[in-house]
């Protein structure tokens, strides 16, 4: 009996072991659902949140600024800008269009300035134009050269700057932007933003 | 009895669904490589085949093949999904290392060795220049610039044979920094490159036209002293040192780096009942020559442009396996001593028939950690023509052992504009049916 014993225990000893090390060696799938807001956070990345709260505070600083007084003052109408290029010279693929479209959101909401459609989409009216001219009734078709010329240029770069020790990583972003005068390439508005973000992990790197 | 219960013992483990060999579509992918059909093994490979714990393989695999198969879009959110996963599973989790030490290598998730980080950078920018986006192509090579200072921090000190550099992961990024006429950082990337290709574990010698390139970013740069430098050291031609109004790059991946096996290894090692031969299971890479190719013919239009060997992975694939070898085989000596232990206890209890399951059981799951991205070639070509703008009929000849053309890839009326670099790109696994060609006689195949 105590011979059986054993070796049954022995065996469950081994079977144990087994089982244990066989369902260790599974990798367990966790998924943890939460807002897109959350998890783009967690990721430590350039997100959506900080595009929408750099555009409003910079254009905000932008509208502030002594350009738009000077204009007002002069030409008695609200100035009508374009943007330009934007460029991403950071560490991470940002849609920088997506930066892009939060400025002209901005830009347009805050009701002070005229805002024109930029090249790419400008040639996509304008091809509109053309083919309303061959397809569309001589009262609903819009007639060209009726385009108003933007007074300045908005264009800008975003830069990245990364410290890391340990777990512990610093990301500042710099965003700078420069207002030019179209009629004499003066520009007019120089504005620069730093955004940082901490993420902290066990380690980062090799 | 004692047999079923024994076999009911063993089930478990024989039957376990975790990719304890990593990679489970390997030939798979070798083969679509081979037979230039990507799109085929892209229908094969699944992700729940590779499971979660393998998923930076799978995503390393499914970024070649889409690459492979001009899927760029695809392509390059696999290498950034792997990339992020690496990230993510570098950290120094306690939990890991227990997992390992008790069952085996294999046990814990993939992170990826250090080079298969920087090529997941490199063809990820890759995908980028081939597309035209110039812009995320720099910010990969940013990336890879703070990956390879880290990468140089952490190794720094280490002698032998150890990467710490990546010679073709600077050109490139020097390459792009160039593209982008930002000459002081191509100056410094390109610099990079050379002192890897000159003094680290690569064998190769530092090719032409990175010096011609070193050359000219220190000149437009306006790092003078620089510039006088290795324009004299380098012996150039006068006009070597001009930037390109237009350029075509052609790079060729070749065959593919040596897979991983397992060794076994009879260690002696000190258990608890003594001093005991202990049977441990290594990775290892065996010692094959891969090259196939001795030389890549570039003909543009006509003129000859040859290719030089840019980076070698089968080096840094051997060099990252030595580096880890100490860690991996004392983890191996310390389960084969606990599986001693399980065995001797199972013999003392159980008998026999006991002591045979937990054998038998043991050195099943005692498997050595051969998992790796098996698409990645062993070596990269690469030639660089200085162009007008026009268009182009391009000729590329691939030179076997022999001497012979064993194939040629044909490009008809490529365009080139002002200013543009043009990067074509051709992965090359081995001569679809070489062998019955060689046998019957058959000359160059047209890929």
């Amino acid at each position: 009996m105590t011979l059986l014993s054993n070796k049954f225990h022995a065996l469950k000893i081994v079977f144990l072991v087994s089982i244990g090390l066989t369902v260790s060696a599974c990798q367990s799938v966790s998924v943890k659902r939460g807002t897109a807001e959350e998890q783009t956070e967690l990721s430590g990345k350039w997100n959506a949140n900080d595009s929408k709260m750099v555009s409003k505070q910079m254009i905000g600083s932008m509208l502030d600024g002594r350009w738009l007084r000077n204009h007002l003052k002069h030409n008695k109408k609200e100035p009508t800008v374009i943007v330009g290029k934007f460029r991403n010279l950071s560490h991470e693929l940002i849609n920088i269009e997506t930066f892009v479209d939060d400025i002209e959101r901005a830009m347009i909401n805050s009701g002070e300035i005229d805002f024109v459609a930029s090249s790419t989409e400008r040639s996509q009216i304008r091809e509109e134009r053309m083919d309303q001219e061959l397809h569309s009734t001589a009262d609903t078709r819009k007639a060209m050269g009726k385009e108003i010329g933007a007074d300045y240029m908005l264009s800008g770069t975003l830069n990245s700057f990364t410290e890391q020790a340990g777990g512990t990583k610093n990301i500042q972003y710099q965003i700078d932007m420069t207002l030019i005068s179209l009629k004499d390439n003066k520009k007019v508005w120089v504005g620069s933003q730093k955004h940082a973000k901490t993420v902290e992990r066990s380690m980062f790197g090799f | 009895m004692k047999l079923r219960i024994s076999f009911m013992f063993l089930l478990p483990i024989i039957i376990s669904g975790c990719n304890v060999l990593g990679g489970p579509q390997g030939d798979n992918i070798k083969d679509a490589i081979i037979n230039r059909t990507p799109e085929v093994a892209l229908k094969t490979i699944k992700f729940d085949d590779y499971g979660e714990g393998d998923s930076v393989l799978y995503y390393l695999e499914a970024g070649m093949l889409h690459k492979m198969a001009h899927q760029y879009k695809e392509s390059e959110k696999n290498f950034e999904a792997a990339k992020e996963k690496m990230e993510a599973l570098y950290t120094a989790s306690v939990s890991k290392g227990v997992a390992s030490v008790l069952l085996n290598d294999n046990a814990t998730d993939y992170e990826g060795e250090p080079y298969e980080n920087i090529m997941a950078h490199v063809y990820q920018a890759l995908d980028y220049l081939e597309t035209g986006n110039l812009e995320n192509a720099a910010v990969i090579a940013r990336q890879l610039d703070t990956k390879l200072t880290q990468l140089a921090e952490k190794k720094q000190g280490e002698k032998g044979n150890v990467y710490k550099c990546d010679p073709y992961a600077n050109y490139l990024s020097g390459m792009i920094f160039e593209g982008l006429k930002d000459w002081g950082s191509a100056r410094v990337t390109y610099e990079r490159a050379y002192n890897c290709y000159d003094k680290s574990i690569f064998k190769i010698s530092v090719p032409k036209q990175l010096k011609i390139a070193l050359v000219r970013a220190a000149k437009m740069s306006g790092a003078n002293s620089i510039y006088r430098q290795y324009k004299k050291k380098f012996a150039l031609q006068e006009n070597d040192d001009q930037p390109p109004h237009s350029e075509l790059v052609f790079t060729l991946d070749e065959g593919f780096v040596v897979a991983k096996r397992e060794k076994s290894l009879s260690i002696t090692a000190s258990t608890p009942n003594g001093i005991r031969q202990v049977k441990v299971a290594m990775p290892d890479i065996p010692k094959t020559n891969p090259h196939l190719i001795s030389e890549v013919r570039v003909k543009v239009n006509g003129q000859l442009y040859m290719a030089e060997r840019v980076q070698d992975l089968d080096s840094a694939a051997r060099a990252s396996l030595d580096e880890r070898l100490p860690a991996i085989r004392a983890r191996a000596v310390a389960r084969a001593i606990k599986n001693q232990a399980v065995q001797d206890k199972a013999g003392d209890n159980g008998g026999f028939l006991a002591q045979l399951v937990a054998v038998v059981a043991t050195n099943v799951i005692e498997k050595a950690d051969i998992r790796g991205w098996r698409s990645l070639p062993h070596t990269v070509w690469m030639s660089r023509a200085a162009l007008a703008p026009g268009t182009y009929d391009i000729d590329v000849e691939l030179v076997g052992k022999t001497g012979q053309v064993m194939n040629i890839k044909q490009y008809k009326n490529i365009s080139i504009a002002e200013g543009e670099k043009k990067n074509l790109y051709l992965r090359w696994g081995a001569t679809p049916g070489a062998n019955q060609n060689k046998k019957a006689g058959v000359g160059i195949i047209i890929l």
